[in-house]
This record gives structure tokens, sequence and C-alpha cells, in this order.
């Protein structure tokens, strides 16, 4: 017994000493390849894991190195000898493996292949700083003559769609800033699609907030997703741009020229478009808001209404939203400068442009009810049309380091222009027997309007001698009149009806809006403790608008003289809003690790609305509430958890109040209730980021919930004509909410050498309720989805952009069982470029959407597979001709969507297959830095 | 006819071929592609004055530093240089800066832009002799060569004629994070001041949060008598610790300093 425990000890103490000591070496020999010359290497060892250099040491005169004295492990040799290329293998020593002999190491003269792999010191793909990700160009390979879009479709987490539309996590990103300053303004594509990928060091992306909030820290709700592109040192002085044309079958065109020229101080742009093809600027579509129908809007915020003015179009088509035939023409030009040692700045715009659009559409909608369906088919087709002009410019002051004013300016005018013909015809079936015909409504109307805007605003903001005081202040002043006229024509045929069979209206509508809107606010931060400061702020917004709509009727039918007046749809209101605003926040900041700040906004709305036609005044006062809280936790400087919540009053709209008359659509009538309280709604996110450097890769884990108490739903009633009546109430025994949960995970692959994977999961789902005569009636809705996405460059091989997303939604309405379902559906966007030689590419994407059949839809599919095959010329292939086929499998736009207990199908006329011949010239000249690195 | 002429051509090019083989045989059994192990570097410092300046304030700038920054700004150049020599052989190198009217104290602020080391090591024996000028008193550090843990990348960059390699690091008793390039054509694991510790001799090196870098313009690889690297022999003789207290306490003030200055005192 006694000889046993011995022993145990005597193995234990040399299983322990055979740990501890450092007894393992490696021995080899190196000589050139070719020749077998013996070489001197040095010869370097490094953790596998990290690239930390353990030790080294070299070959001696017969080429023959050994390194004793090392611990178990896993390492990387590393042989190098000037002129020859880098060898490297991986090793592991361990009880197993005491020596490791490389035996013969042939070097071979100038580049070979790396077996492995030793982590790039810079090109460390994306970082994270805070709420900002970096991603690292260098890490990522484009195409020559490649622009910035080509180098965002490769980042893990963005999406670039065929219009140069750009989505971050899921979000749309609206904004693209050149080196900090802003560059076109709101067109990203101005960025993406005209400077070159080879110009850009890194790309921001965070949410920029307003001046104040960045100013503060505290969040005040306005963020905008926003992209920051960084330009290599040597490349923020030069010229270079692009001119293109192409001529396409059916009378297709486009061009496009654009100029840029870049110095150490100033950034001057030219640019011209003009195009049938469906490319509205350098891609994207031009998305400024056209107003919206009705006339007036008024729309509940936070703090009050924002009352606009507006276009009368119902369907509002002075927007290209990717379908219809349009024609675009499109101007503009930037310039930014700095002067004075950078203490002065001034950023400019000028835009001028017009979007013409013809359209044709569809839309057929079941609307299922206890006991019947009503089914609306509305046919309609016009055209419309807008010319626009505006300039802004940013004038920015920064005398010192604690001093900053920035002063803003811009104005613009549009004309609009739209002629619309629809029919509408709605049937009913009850208890599944035949259809019935209640109505058909044809209208025909013609409008024309212009808007014009001026807005101005000053941002003075202080830091004081003691640390963490500070002061700001906001002014802004807009003014926007808008002045238009409009001829309406509805035919309404009610067949049951046997007094009104035909209900004819016919008038001219002039309509004048103005509103004159002052907003400002001051804030003064004061630090309360070294890690606890306070944030103050106070404001004041001032509402001064008026709406003068009125409606004339022929004297005599067919004199085309509008001039009796009808006063039941003629109104003239006036609006006074006066909101006093206060706001009180904490903010908590541990060093760089931890953040919190927590407070709450309060605004006292006074709103007046003054009926001048009828002398009646409505007085709504109230108060709103918003509570936020933010946490943020950096746990390493590359794992970061954000946690936020914001809780906000929506108070009911006016029109939801007391509606404004219309007769633009005769077949819906809005009634008034007086009676609307606010509803409250709270959201909740959370967060979590993370970047390993050492593989690439990173994971983001995030989730959101909302939900609404006392919500503002539509109570609809619909009669035995089908005409709807809606009228708005307080929800006040049920919280309709929704919710999104979202895990994604990026990888750079080893086995497709080099590829990176972005892998996501998501589910999000709501549930919301409404009354369809009387009864109240609940949906809810759910979608999984999962997306996988490849992308792999080589440069003058390929770039390969593959993603493929599976989904599956389910679907249930209480009123409807039959509405339930479950459905699966897939959707695909791809594209390939393969370089067949040098100087000839093939170019092919294809968008592809699947939904499988549900009980009462059948199954849909649309592709959009598009083609070209170029041909590059000149040393620096800067000249490329192309041959293109779009839409190659002829499809026709269509959508089908369901809510609630309504389907619709809907389908317009799009651009249908064409070939087009198109020429291209980039041109680039940089100069050269003085500067040496 | 005339064939024998040729297969005489082509035996007469073996044989010269085999000859001079023989000849090289020796020199071509180990190739030593001219590596360099003794001669002097000359390295040239670059400091951003301006940014160096901000960052001594640390980060509760007053306005009177403001002020005599901006005044600083009006009156000096972006980038001060300074120049200094390494003398190398085998195992032991002498870094000396070059005695300018440039480098003088100015202010004690701007410590950052002045060169005041002279450093011995001894790679052999993993010692170092560290000559210190601080405000005047000259301290002499006797102590082991300082310990960086390197990282490897594989960036490369041209540096006085060598191909360099990038080596991220960190200086493990300050925690200073510095980027370095050497190259292993020059076979001696030193470098300017007291960066060492690389497979070759560190030609660049960047110190990205102080602002400053060094950077060899040449390159002369001549044999270096033993007698020319000495350790330097002037100073009140110290050890780290010892320096440490120095720098940190009760000396010019230095006990009130920003975190920037102590760094660049203890560099």
């Amino acid at each position: 017994m006694k000889i046993t425990i011995l022993a145990l000890l005597a193995m234990c103490l040399g299983a322990l000493s055979s740990f501890a000591q450092n007894t393992y070496s490696i021995k080899g020999a190196t000589a050139d390849s070719a020749s077998m010359t013996k070489l001197t290497t040095t010869v370097t060892v490094l953790n596998a894991k990290d690239s930390i250099l353990v030790t080294y040491a070299r070959a001696i005169h017969d080429g023959a190195f050994s390194i004793s004295g090392l611990p178990a492990g896993k390492y990387l040799l590393l042989v190098t000898y000037p002129d020859y290329a880098d060898y490297v293998e991986g090793f592991t020593l361990d009880p197993l493996n005491k020596e490791h002999d490389f035996g013969n190491i042939n070097m071979q003269l100038k580049s070979s292949i790396l077996k492995e792999v030793i982590i790039k010191g810079d090109a460390t793909a994306i970082e994270l700083h805070g709420d900002t990700t970096v991603f690292n160009a260098k890490a990522y390979i484009v195409q020559p003559n490649a622009k910035v879009e080509e180098l965002l479709k490769q980042f893990p987490g963005i999406e670039v769609d065929s219009k140069g539309k750009i989505k971050a996590n899921g979000e749309e990103v609206k904004k693209m800033l050149v080196d900090g300053e802003e560059f076109f303004g709101d067109d990203p594509t101005l960025v993406t699609r005209n400077l070159r990928a080879d110009m850009v060091d890194k790309v921001e992306l965070f949410d920029k907030k307003s001046d104040q909030a960045a100013f503060t820290g505290i969040d005040d709700g306005q963020k905008i997703k926003t992209m920051n592109v960084i330009l290599k040192e040597d490349k923020k002085k030069g010229v270079f741009g692009k001119i293109g044309a192409g001529a396409g079958t059916d009378k297709y065109y486009e061009g496009q020229a654009v100029y840029n020229k870049f110095t150490a101080s100033a950034k001057m742009s030219v640019y011209g478009t003009t195009a049938n093809d469906g490319t509205t600027g350098l891609g994207a579509a031009d998305n400024s808001k056209a107003g919206t129908s009705g006339g007036i809007s008024i729309v509940s915020s936070d703090g009050g209404y924002i009352i606009s003015g507006g276009g009368f179009d119902q369907l509002d088509n002075s927007t290209y939203s990717g379908t219809g035939f349009p024609v675009a023409r499109n101007t503009g030009a930037h310039y930014d400068g700095k002067w004075d040692k950078g203490l002065q700045s001034i950023n400019s715009n000028y835009r001028l442009g017009s979007l013409g659009v013809t359209t044709e559409t569809n839309n057929l909608s079941l609307q299922s009810l206890p006991g019947s369906i009503i089914t609306n088919n509305t046919s309609s087709n016009g055209h419309t049309y807008f010319f626009r002009q505006k300039a802004n410019g940013l004038y920015t002051y920064n005398p010192n380091i604690q001093t900053s004013l920035r002063v803003t300016v811009d104005g613009g005018i549009r004309n609009n222009e739209s002629q619309i013909s629809s029919v509408n015809s709605s049937s009913s079936s009850v208890n599944g027997g035949d259809d019935v015909l209640k109505h058909i409504n044809t209208s025909n109307s013609n409008t024309k309007s212009q808007e014009k805007t001026m807005d101005a605003g000053v941002f003075f903001s202080k830091r004081f001698k003691k640390p963490r005081r500070t002061f700001s202040l906001s002014v802004n002043g807009t003014y926007n009149e808008s002045d238009g006229k409009k001829y309406t024509v509805q035919d309404l045929y009610t067949p049951a009806d046997p007094v009104n069979t035909h209900a004819l209206t016919d008038q001219y509508k002039p309509n004048n809006t103005s509103t004159a809107v002052v907003i400002s606010n001051i804030t003064y931060t004061e630090p309360i403790t070294k890690r606890l400061s306070a944030v103050i702020s106070y404001g004041v917004d001032l509402n001064n608008s008026s709406s003068d709509l009125e409606s004339y009727d022929q004297s005599t039918p067919g004199s085309g003289n509008y001039n009796v007046l009808d006063t039941a749809y003629s109104n003239n209101y006036r609006f006074n809003q006066f909101i006093n605003k206060a706001g009180l926040n904490f903010t908590y900041q541990n060093g760089t690790k931890t953040t919190l700040n927590f407070g709450t906004r309060v605004s006292d709305v006074n709103f007046k609305q003054i009926d001048e036609n009828r002398g009646m005044v409505l007085r709504r006062d109230f108060i709103n509430w918003s509570p936020t809280a933010r946490f943020g936790y950096n746990i390493t400087p590359t794992r970061t958890l954000s946690f936020s919540y914001s809780g906000n009053n929506t108070q009911p709209g006016i029109n939801q109040i007391q509606p404004v008359k219309d007769n633009t659509d005769v077949t819906t009538i809005y009634e008034g209730n007086a009676d609307l309280k606010a509803s409250f709604r709270q959201y909740f996110s959370i967060t979590y980021n993370e970047y390993v450097q050492v593989s690439n890769s990173g994971l983001r884990v995030s989730g959101n919930y909302s939900f609404a108490n006392n919500v503002i739903v539509n109570k609809q009633t619909i009669d035995s004509n089908n005409i709807s009546t809606i009228r708005y109430v307080n929800l006040t025994n049920k919280t309709p909410y929704n919710y999104g949960f979202n895990i994604s995970r990026n990888l750079r692959s080893t086995i497709f050498h080099g590829s990176h994977f972005y892998f996501t999961l998501s589910n999000n789902g709501s549930v919301n309720y409404n009354y369809v005569n009387g009864e109240l009636d609940r949906n809810s809705y759910q979608r999984y989805s999962a997306s996988l996405r490849l992308n792999r460059a080589k440069k003058n091989k390929h770039t390969v952009n593959v993603t493929l997303s599976p989904t599956y939604s389910f679907n249930t309405d209480q009123l409807q069982p039959s509405f339930t379902y479950h459905t699966p559906g897939f959707s695909s966007t791809d594209d390939i470029t393969i370089y067949i030689t040098k100087k000839l590419q093939l170019y092919t994407d294809v968008d592809y959407t699947y939904t499988a059949k549900t009980r009462s839809l059948p199954s849909r599919n649309y592709t959009m597979w598009n083609a070209a095959l170029s041909e590059t010329f000149l040393k620096e292939d800067n000249l490329k001709v192309s041959l293109s086929g779009n839409n190659l499998l002829d499809q026709d736009y269509n959508r089908t969507s369901q809510y609630g207990s309504t389907i619709s199908q809907y389908t317009t006329n799009s651009i249908k297959r064409y070939f087009m011949l198109s020429v291209s010239w980039d041109f680039t000249k940089f100069g050269k830095t003085a500067e040496k690195k | 006819m005339g064939k024998p002429p040729k297969k005489n051509n082509i035996m007469k090019n073996k044989l010269i071929l085999l000859v001079i083989g023989l000849l090289c045989g020796s020199c071509a059994f180990a190739q030593h592609a001219n590596f360099v192990t003794s001669g002097t570097i000359a390295f040239e410092k670059t400091t951003n004055m301006f940014a160096a300046e901000k960052q001594s304030f640390g980060d509760k700038p007053t306005v009177n530093n403001m002020q005599a920054y901006e005044r600083y700004k009006l009156n000096h150049p972006q980038f001060k240089k300074l120049n200094s020599t390494l003398v190398f052989n085998t195992d032991k190198t002498l870094y000396t800066p070059e005695d300018s009217p440039d480098n003088r104290i100015e202010w004690g602020e701007l410590v950052m832009g002045m060169q005041c080391n002279t450093v011995y090591m001894d790679l052999g024996k993993h010692t170092t002799a560290l000559q210190k000028n601080i405000f005047g008193s000259t301290f002499l550090l006797r102590d082991s060569i300082r310990k960086i843990k390197w990282k490897l990348t594989n960036e490369t960059r041209e540096i006085a004629g060598y191909t360099c390699r990038r080596a991220n690091g960190v200086l493990l008793d300050s925690s200073v994070y510095v980027v370095a390039f050497y190259t292993d054509k020059i076979w001696v694991s030193g470098g300017p001041e007291s960066f060492n510790g690389l497979p070759g001799m560190i030609l660049g090196v960047v110190l990205p949060h102080l602002n400053v870098t060094w950077y060899a313009t040449k390159v002369t690889a001549v044999t270096v008598p033993p007698a020319t690297i000495q350790p330097p022999k002037k100073g009140k003789v110290v050890n780290m610790t010892e320096l440490r207290k120095v720098i940190r306490g009760g000396n010019a003030g230095m006990e009130n300093g920003s975190p920037y200055r102590r760094l660049v005192f203890e560099l």
C-alpha cells in the first residue's frame, strides 16, 4: 500500500513537472526550392491564435535551425529571407509531439500562396466605437473603377437594392456624409454611385442626432441612420467623374454626366441626368414629400400638431415608386469649403429636376365581414408631373474649441400637375351567394399646384470653463405656401337607390394653404458629481397657418363656368398653435464603460382651429409626456450592450376629431369624434453587438417590443351601397403590440477562401385591433425569416453577392377564421460579375420573390432578371461599352397583401423587357500628396 | 561537315560552367544575401507638436491652457524634427541623440518634442544602461532590457531602402501601444530608444497615441570597433522604481501633471 501511494505521488510529480517544463523544441533546415542552396533564414515562432511573437532565431550557415525551451501550445512558424516569399506553417507542441521537425523547408523566390494567414495588422474589417460601427475598406475587395456602392454591398448587415437604396440591419440609411460633411443632402446615390471605392478609407455607420442631441448627449427622438464615408488622405485632392449615355429598344434612353473636384479645402460637384428607363438621379428614386390627400393634413407629433399644406392627389402619384413609365431629368451642383484655418466653412447645394410618370394601375381587394364579402375593383390611369428647384446652405463658424455657430438656410419651389381617371366598382356577396353590384364610381381629376418653402435656422453652442457645463440655443423658422387648382368630376352609380341612381359631382376646387412655424429650444448642462450631470431644456414653438379650400359648381351644367360656391364643401380655416416644452434629463458616465441617461420631456400644447366661414372655434389644450431612458455598456471594446426605452403620447389627429368635409372620394366619408383622448405608446429595445478580430467575425442580437394604451382605431360602417363611413374611437380595454427579434452572425470562411458569410434569423409580429360594422376584430401576424448571404470578390476575376431568404408567415383573424393561414415564402437577391477576360465582363442580377398559396390567394412569384455584357477599353479600363438586357422575363409588377380581414392584389404597368447599348467613361486624376506617411 | 564545331562549343560551355560552379561551391553552400551585422543608422524623430500640446492638458483644459495653445500654434511649426544616431554590432547597440539647439526644454509642456535619452543595450546579456536628462538633472538607469509584447502582421513598408515588416506591440511596463517596422536583413534585434525584441533591426516606430514617430533615414553598413559602443557613465544611478518615483513625485510639479507627460518621461 505504501509503495502504491509513493508511486502515485511520483507519477503526479512527474506529470506535473512535465507540464511545467518548457522542454519542447523545433528544428529544421531551409534552402532555396529551385537551386537547393542553403539559406540563413530568420525563423520566428508566433502564437497561432493571435500572432504574438514568442521567440526567434537564425538558421546557421548550413541552413539548419533549432529552438528549444518552448512551452506546449499551437504555433505558427514564420521563415523569412530577403527576396523570398514568407514561409508559414502551423505546428503543435504537446506531450505527444515534444520535438517538431520541419525537415527541409523549401523557400520560393517571389510570392507564393500562404498556407496559413497571419492576421492583418490594421485591416480589421469592422470596429465598434460605442454606437458607431466602422468598416475598414482595406479588408474588402472591389473591381477596378468600382463605386462606393459595390463596397457597401459587401459590409455585413448592409443591403443595397437595384435602385441604390441602402439598408443597415433592416433600417434605411437616409443620409450619406463625406468626411463628416453633407454632400448633396438627401440623395445617397450621389455619393454611392459617384465616388469611387478606391477613394474610401473607412465607412462609419451611426444614427445621426439633431445638433442639440449630439451636443448635450440627450436623445430628443430625432435620429437619421447615416453613413459617413471617410476618404483616404491621398484621394482628397483631385478630379473625378463619369460621362455616360445609352439608347435602347422601344425608345428607352438614359444619359448622365458627373464632374467632381476635390481640393484640400473645398469640394465641388456638378451632375446632370436624363432618362426614361427608371433612372431618376444616379439611381435611387427621388423621395421628395409630395403632400397628402385631402387638401390639408394635420398630423399629431409628440409636441403638438404639424400642419402642412399639400397636394390634393388622392392616389398621390407624384413620387416615383418604381412603377409606371417615368421620364426624369435631374441636375444639381454642390460646393463646400473651409477657410480661416478651418474655423469657418460653408456647405451648399442646388438641385433642379422634373419627373413625369404615366401610370396604369389596378387594385382588387376583398374585405371579409361577418356574413359577407365585399369586393372592390379600382382601375386607374393617369399622368403626373412635377418640376422643382431647391437650394440649401449651411454656414459654420467655430472661433474656438468651446464655441460653435451653425446657420442653415434653404428654400424651394415645386410645380405639380396630375391628371387621373379611375373607375371603382364595388360588389357584395352575402353568405356565399352571388356577387351583387353595389356601386360604380367613375372619376376624373385634373390638378395643378405650386408650393414654395423657405427655412432658416441657427444653432449656437458653448462649453464653459467648468467641464461639462454647456449651453446651447436652437431657433428654426419655416414658411410654406401652397397654391392649387383642381377640377374633379365623379359619377356615382348606385343601382339599388331608386331616387339617386346617378349622383354627379363636377367641381372646381381652388386651394391655398400657408404655414409659418418657429421652433426654439435652449439647453443647459451642469455637472452634479464626477460622473453625473443634469440637462435642463426649455423651448417655445409657434405655428400660424391657414387653409382656404373652395368648391365651385357650374351655374349651368356643361358651361364650363364654375362660379357657384358650394358652402358644404368649402372651408376656410386658420390654425394657431402655441407650445411650451421643458425637459429634465440626467446623464451618468463611467469612463468609456457605462453610459446611462434618463429623464423626460413635457409639452403643454394650446391648439386653436378657427372656422372662418362658420365662425366656429375648436380648442384643444393638452399635455404630452415623453420619458426616455438609455443604457449603454461596453463589456470590452469589441462587445457592447445597449438598452433603450421611450414613451410618448399621441394626440388624436384633427381630422379624427373634426375632419374637414371633403368630397374628393364620394365612396368614403369621414366622421368626427370630439371625445377622442390621447393614446400612450411605449417602446423598448435591446441590442448586443460583438466583433471578434481574430476570426473577422461578428454577432448581433437585438430585440424590440412596443405596445400602446388607449389606442385610436377606426370604426368602419359599410352601408347597403358599399359606401364606407369611418369614425375614430379609443380602444380602452385592449392593448395592441408589436415585437421583433433578430440575431445575425457574420464570418469569413476559410472553406471558400475568403468569402464572407452573413446569416440572420428574425422573428417579428404584431397584434392589432379595429372595428368593422360594430364588431371588434383582432388580427395577429407573425413572421419568421432566415437569410443567408454570401459575398465574395476577387479582383479582375469575379464578384458574387448572393442572398437566400426563406420566410414563414402566420396570420390569424378573429372575425374571419378563414383568413387564418400559414404561408411559406422565399426571396433571393443576387448579383454576379464574371471577368471572361480582363477586358470583357458578364454581369447579371436577379430579384426573386415567391409566396405560397393560402386559402384565399393563389401562389405568386416574381422574377426581375437583368444581364449585361461589357467590354472595357484603355489602360485603366475606364471606357466601357455595354449591351444590357433588362427585365428579361418581361415581368409585370404586382403585389399581394393582406391586412386584417382585407386582401388586396395590386398590379401596375411597369417597364417591360428592353435592350440597351450604352457607353460610359470614368475619369480620375488624383493629386500627389507631399506628405509622407 | 559543320556539326562537330557546334558540339565542341556546347562541351566548352558546360566545362566553363562546371569550373565556375566548383569555384563558387563554397560560396553557394550558404547564401548570406548581404546581411548587415554592424553599422550606423541615422534616425529622425518627428513630433506633432500641436497634438502633443493639446494632449498634455489632459481632458480638463483650463482657459489658460487653451490660450497658451493658440499662442503656441501661431509661433511654431506643427512638426518638430530631431536627429539621432544608432551604432550597432552583432550584440550591442548605442543610441545617441544629436546635440541641437532645438533639443531644449521648452516650458515643461513640450517634453515630447525633446530627446532626453542615451540608450545602450547589451542584447547578449539582456541589460541596458539608459542616461536620462530631466530638467537639467541626469539620471543613469541600469536595468534589464525593456520587455515588449509584439504581435506580427504581414504588412510591409520600405524604410531607408529596406523592406520592413510591421509588428504591433505593447510596452509591458506602461501599456503604451507601439507600431514598429523591422527588417530581417539587419541581424541585430535593436532599434531606436529602448525599442527591441524583434527578429531584426527596427527602422520605424510610431506611437499613435503620443503623436510621435521615429524613422531611419540612412543605414550604413560598416565595421564598428567595439570601443565605440560603450554604455553612458554620467548621472545619478537609479533603477526603474526609483526613476518612476522621481518622475511622479515632487519634481517640477509633475505630481499634478497629466498622465501624458508622465508617460513621455518614462519612455
